[in-house]
């Protein structure tokens, strides 16, 4: 489980868009401008994580390591 | 999408009016840290929850807004399949007992159609007991 907070601040720091929907939902958009809309709680599930870096992370160039702060 | 025969994509626009129905295959499993986590198989969307039906919810939710925004942002919906769900998660859903459809229809400027017309407006998840064939 990462901390919301710093899961989005890596991927806006990546080039990520980041908008913040209502209740936990988030939309997020490529460098493509391709979007996707994914409920983010805080904490953030290891599952989602990993989602979150096969969505992004080659496209975006970076690693599945800097989304988690902490070991889970 | 040729080698899944089952899943359904469907976009309808004419340049006023869109509509997009889908149906795909969604594997909803235990979360190993607890919770639940509903991941697509054609479609590589993924929601967790607390429970099965939190993560079943807000796979919903969160898919149907997507697809809306795609929409809203008039971007291709070919941008939906730029990733791929895990191999486990697959293999996972045909060995599972219970195995989740879900389905959905998304309109997008057709909001002067009176309530009371059959214009299918809800998305629901329907669980089969039976194996679907590969």
């Amino acid at each position: 489980m990462q901390p919301r907070l710093h899961v989005i601040s890596v991927l806006k720091q990546f080039g990520v868009q980041v908008f913040a929907e209502d209740d936990d939902y988030f939309e997020l958009v490529d460098k493509f401008g391709d979007p996707v809309v994914l409920h983010l709680p805080d904490p953030v599930p290891p599952e989602m994580i990993v989602h979150l870096f096969r969505r992004f992370g080659e496209m975006h160039g970076f690693p599945i390591t800097v989304l988690r702060a902490k070991p889970n | 999408m040729a080698k899944n025969p089952k899943m359904v994509l469907a976009h309808v626009d004419d340049g006023r009016q869109q509509a997009v129905l889908a149906e795909l295959r969604v594997l909803v499993a235990p979360s190993a840290l607890g919770g639940y986590v509903a991941q697509g198989l054609e479609i590589d969307y993924v929601a967790c929850g607390d429970t099965e039906e939190e993560a079943r919810t807000r796979f919903s939710r969160g898919f149907v807004a997507t697809v809306r925004k795609f929409i809203s942002r008039q971007r291709p919906l070919d941008g939906l399949f730029k990733t791929s769900a895990p191999a486990e998660a697959r293999r996972a859903y045909f060995a599972a007992t219970t195995q989740h459809v879900f389905r959905c229809a998304v309109f997008q400027g057709l909001e002067e159609i009176p309530a009371d017309i059959g214009v299918p407006r809800s998305l629901a998840f329907v669980s089969s007991p039976l194996t679907l064939p590969q």
